[in-house]
């Protein structure tokens, strides 16, 4: 699994974000190169929700912040809209970057711990100097992500606990009406039941503010329970990509299953699918020849570390990077 | 267990939702963690680790801390005002009345070996203690915070030649300099500021870095960068505010050092030329009597120490309160 | 059944080693037998009511769940009962930690010392900062072999190897040279794991020993930390926030809301029919792979109650769905049924109450 192939980008009309060919590579000492992200393809419709899941070392985090060109990828195309992202520079990028917002994993981390709270989500409305009432509109976001302003807005990130933040973070990047808000591992450092507010606050924004989402974590249940797509990464290369229910339901990648069946459930006597996935994970400075997930797949063949597998559609909308897929049907 | 609960949940909107402050410390799994900066394990829970300490030192302002603060406001209003309180002329010689000891007639701390009065003259050194103390620690910190700040957040060889520059005049015999340009310019009291205060640039410039690196890798910046800050907003604006305090809280210990090495380049003929009173230089007078008369050099020596003394307390309880302000429990 | 040291040789210095140990085997009832334990902090901010009556037993051989969010008091559980908190800020607020008969709740250092290691063993979560990061792993390991079995170097070195091996790190040896930063984060927690299990423990506590990982590597340490207890017949003690967890790797499971203990119950019990809310309310609000995507997830409104300032009555009341009058002003107690299951509340889940018209209801349909 894991390969590169474009098969699965859309020719549709309302795509709003299309990357091909993303390629990010890392100098890692002499003449050692980290291959965080190799030949990535995907693409975003307006109103959807892209999942991207995968382990440590896989590059998902690597793959948003390329598309936000910080820092540019190494290779490959970022298209948002109609403009070519990896060609802009200078003010232009910074201004058109506006429209791609994100969200990270620690929320406390995101926010400066030296300014408050009303400084902080108007920001993005004072670097650009709009028109109008700076306060009233950070008032309203701050009520949208369901804080009281008089009580937040003076004072500072270290006050707040680490959801509250993860709702200041949220109204800073929507201040500024972006089209596309990149969400990187969001609720990974909140409780659980924090957690179950800030997804639940993360549709009621997308559906107001009309968002177009990429949404990445390593936990596959919400990634699930957030998602419209899902895509599954591993060690740079994408995997697999189809639509939420299909991909849990009918997963073809032998690495997408072996994450399933890794998967705790909260059910007593539930035992899982599959075998659990051995050995380690490769070095990303020396990845595997053809299919980089061969070293640990129960499937593969002479061809996998011959031929590195490209992507193709194995059902509607369902498309896999591998020699050999399970077939779809099979539970 | 019944899946109807998905279907028919209680909606419960956003705004419904508390956001009243906690007093707790930040939550979640892998984030239980506790201070930031003190370098304690994060994933402890903030009760395990942000009561290590004990009870006193985190309430912080207690009776030592409003002395040392009282002592150093009497030493700032003395140097101030020193021309216009009732003192008596510190450059003003009484033979007769020479190496009086404290409580003498008409002098309250004493007279020194050429009979000046040694209160008078403490008043009038104050001066020159802390405006050498003060500006060059003010020097150090504007000239090597910015540099540091520049270095840390442009990096590449613009770093590379700036702190090889750095470490070359860190690594240059102080003293040579000083007496080199006593020679050239004279004992000026401007002159020894501008020395200490270049010697010690190096020294701001690699807290500055170092923090300035820790900084410009957090999120936050990242942040900024996604909502279009150009370079100089995200330095000035982001970085900038979390560098100020960790230089400022080495600063306060600099201040106190300052103010002793004043003392040790008196003992060298480096500090400002008599008959210009200055602590350094009564304590190194003192010396020559201290076999007869101890007091000579032992009341400008105590008045020092008290002085840092107090500034290394303040300091300590401000940076305290500043870097407790993000660990609340 | 005497406990099974499985890696050192039968020398006639083992068996001296062998006599010289605390001798649990011979222990009737349960191994850990925790009684109303409090533990109480001084901070600046007030007193912090951290564990605050916590009772439960834990026979040799079984698996005990503890489970709750942060600020629930369950890190500071099991550090209280492996006594490993600092001492100038605890209170000694009450209750036993009765071990193999004896209650080690206030026992100094050096007793301690004599358990921490050789009956008494701990996984915590962050092996990055758990292991010694300027000492090779083969020293981490040996530590432990030596000064409670006063292994000689060689037969330690040997024991390491096994150590390692039997917890699935490949090239053991080469292992034992490296340094804890030259190994990924499943491999990092395998070691902590090894160095827990050397000396044989009967008791080990695990604190959420997997939130750190990658979940296919959490499945392969929980896989491995429950085929060292059968093989042991340790006790184990899981600590974790995460139901899923606990739901096929426990006998049984305690959650913790507030420093309390809210409901504790057989984990196929518990499961089958949670009786408090919030046990029901966290089951909610877990995203579920069953489910289908846009799940509208079950919300617990509010945030934990702060520890300085806990809420009169019922802890959990100000965020229930069912709270009713008596749940603010009285505190409800533990109250246990026939199945062994035990619940902190007036109006459990499941269950038929009167109101306070009259009505008999159904609670939480």
């Amino acid at each position: 699994m894991a390969g590169s192939g474009t098969a699965q980008l859309r020719d549709r009309d309302d795509i709003v974000l299309r990357v091909e060919h993303l390629t990010v590579e890392f100098p890692a000492g002499r003449r050692a190169r980290v291959h965080a992200v190799s030949d990535v393809s995907l693409d975003i419709a307006r109103g959807e929700t892209l999942g991207l899941v995968g382990e440590s070392g896989c590059g998902k985090s690597t793959v948003a912040r390329a598309i936000m060109q910080l820092p540019p990828p190494t290779d490959g195309s970022v298209r948002f809209r109609d403009t070519e992202l990896t060609r802009l520079h200078g003010e232009e990028l910074r201004r058109t970057r506006t429209q791609v917002q994100m969200i990270f994993q620690d929320p406390i981390s995101s926010l400066n711990p030296r300014r408050k709270v009303r400084d902080i989500v108007a920001e993005g409305l004072r670097i650009w100097q709009r028109n109008g009432d700076t306060a009233a509109r950070v008032d309203r976001v701050l009520e949208d992500v369901g804080l009281d302003p008089a009580v937040v807005a003076d004072r500072r990130p270290h006050e707040f606990s680490g959801g509250q933040c993860q709702r200041i973070c949220l109204a800073r990047s929507l201040v500024l009406d972006p089209e596309i808000v990149i969400c990187d591992e969001p609720v990974s450092s909140l409780d659980v039941s924090v957690q179950a507010q800030i997804l639940n606050l993360l549709e009621a924004m997308k559906s107001r503010y009309e968002l177009t989402m990429l949404f990445i974590s390593h936990d596959l249940a919400v990634v699930k329970n957030i998602s419209d797509r899902v895509a599954v990464m591993y060690l740079g290369k994408l995997c697999e990509l189809a639509p939420a229910d299909d991909l849990y339901g009918a997963p073809a990648h032998p690495y997408t299953r072996a994450l399933l069946s890794s998967i705790p459930r909260p059910t007593p006597g539930h035992e899982p699918d599959e075998p659990g996935l051995s050995g380690e994970l490769p070095s990303p400075l020396d990845p595997p020849s053809g299919c980089r997930f061969r070293t640990r797949c129960p499937r593969a063949e002479q061809r996998c570390a011959e031929e590195e597998p490209q992507t193709r559609s194995i059902g509607a909308d369902h498309f896999v990077a591998c020699h050999f897929p399970y077939p779809r049907g099979k539970t | 267990m019944p899946d109807s609960r998905a279907t028919t949940p209680p909606v419960v909107t956003p705004a419904t939702v508390d956001d009243s402050l906690p007093v707790g410390a930040p939550e979640g799994p892998a984030a239980e963690h506790a201070v930031r900066g003190n370098g304690l394990d994060p994933t402890l829970p903030a009760v395990l680790t942000a009561t290590a300490g004990s009870k006193r030192r985190s309430r912080g302002r207690g009776v030592v801390f409003w002395l040392a603060l009282v002592w150093l406001a009497v030493v700032v209003l003395v140097a101030l005002t020193a021309s216009w309180l009732p003192l008596s002329d510190p450059d003003k010689q009484d033979l007769v009345n020479r190496l009086a000891p404290p409580l003498s007639d008409g002098h309250v701390l004493g007279t020194d070996g050429l009979g000046r009065d040694i209160l008078a003259r403490l008043a009038f050194g104050a001066r020159v203690s802390l405006i050498i103390s003060v500006s060059a620690v003010s020097i150090g910190m504007l000239v090597g915070g910015t540099i540091g700040l520049a270095v840390g957040f442009f990096r590449g060889w613009f770093e590379s030649v700036t702190m090889w520059a750095l470490n070359v005049v860190l690594a240059f015999p102080g003293l040579v300099l000083l007496l080199g340009l006593v020679a050239f310019v004279g004992q000026s009291l401007t002159a020894i500021t501008l020395v200490v205060g270049f010697l010690s640039v190096p020294v701001y410039a690699r807290v500055a870095r170092a923090t300035t690196l820790a900084a410009a890798q957090r999120d936050y910046v990242l942040a900024a960068r996604a909502l279009g800050a150009s370079n100089r907003r995200i330095m000035f604006g982001e970085i900038l505010p979390n560098v100020a305090l960790p230089v400022a809280a080495f600063g306060l210990v600099a201040l106190g050092v300052v103010i002793v090495l004043e003392g040790s380049l008196a003992f060298l003929g480096l500090s400002v030329k008599a008959p210009d009173p200055t602590w350094g230089s009564m304590i190194a007078e003192g010396r020559q009597h201290l076999s007869t008369t101890t007091h000579l050099a032992f009341i400008p020596a105590l008045v020092m120490f008290l002085t840092v003394l107090a500034v290394n307390f303040v300091g300590d309880v401000l940076r305290s309160r500043f870097d407790v302000r993000e660990s609340r429990l | 059944m005497s406990v099974r040291h499985p890696f050192s040789s039968r020398s006639s210095r083992a068996r001296a080693r062998d006599r010289d140990r605390v001798d649990v085997s011979d222990h009737e009832g349960p191994l850990l037998d925790v009684k109303d334990l409090r533990t109480w902090f001084d901070t600046p901010a007030g007193t912090v009511r951290a564990v605050d009556g916590v009772s439960f037993g834990l026979d040799r051989g079984r698996t005990l769940g503890v489970v709750g969010e942060s600020g629930s008091g369950k890190t500071v559980l099991a550090r209280s009962i492996m006594n490993l908190l600092p001492r100038r800020t605890v209170i000694p607020a009450g209750g036993e930690v009765v071990f193999a008969g004896r209650n080690i709740r206030g026992l100094g250092v050096r007793a301690m010392g004599r358990l921490w290691g050789r009956e008494l063993a701990m996984v915590f979560q962050d092996p990055m900062t758990s292991l010694n990061p300027v000492v090779k792993i083969g020293r981490q390991l040996t530590e432990s072999l030596r000064h409670h079995l006063h292994m000689p170097a060689d037969e330690a070195r040997e024991t390491a190897v096994a150590l390692l091996a039997s917890v699935g790190l490949q090239a053991p040896e080469r292992r034992l040279q490296e340094y804890p930063h030259q190994l990924s984060g499943g491999m990092r927690q395998r070691v902590t794991v090894a160095i827990a299990l050397a000396c044989g423990p009967s008791l080990l506590v695990a604190d959420e020993p997997t939130t750190a990982l990658d979940v296919t590597v959490q499945r392969q340490i929980l896989d491995l930390l429950q085929a060292q207890q059968r093989d042991r017949n340790m006790a184990m003690i899981l600590v974790t926030h995460d139901l899923a967890v606990v739901a096929n790797r426990t006998d049984e499971i305690v959650v913790m809301y507030a420093g309390q203990v809210v409901e504790r119950a057989p984990t196929a019990t518990l499961f089958g029919q949670m009786r408090h809310p919030y046990t029901e309310a966290l089951m909610g609000s877990i995203p579920r792979i069953e489910n289908p995507s846009h799940t509208v997830l079950q919300v617990i409104p509010g945030r934990p109650p702060s520890p300085v300032d806990l809420p009169r009555g019922c802890r959990f009341a100000p965020r229930c769905r069912y709270a009713q009058a008596r749940c603010r002003d009285e505190d409800p107690p533990l109250v246990e049924d026939d199945d062994g299951h035990a619940y902190r509340c007036f109006f459990p889940v499941g269950t038929a109450v009167t109101t306070g018209n009259d009505r008999v209801e159904e609670v939480g349909v």
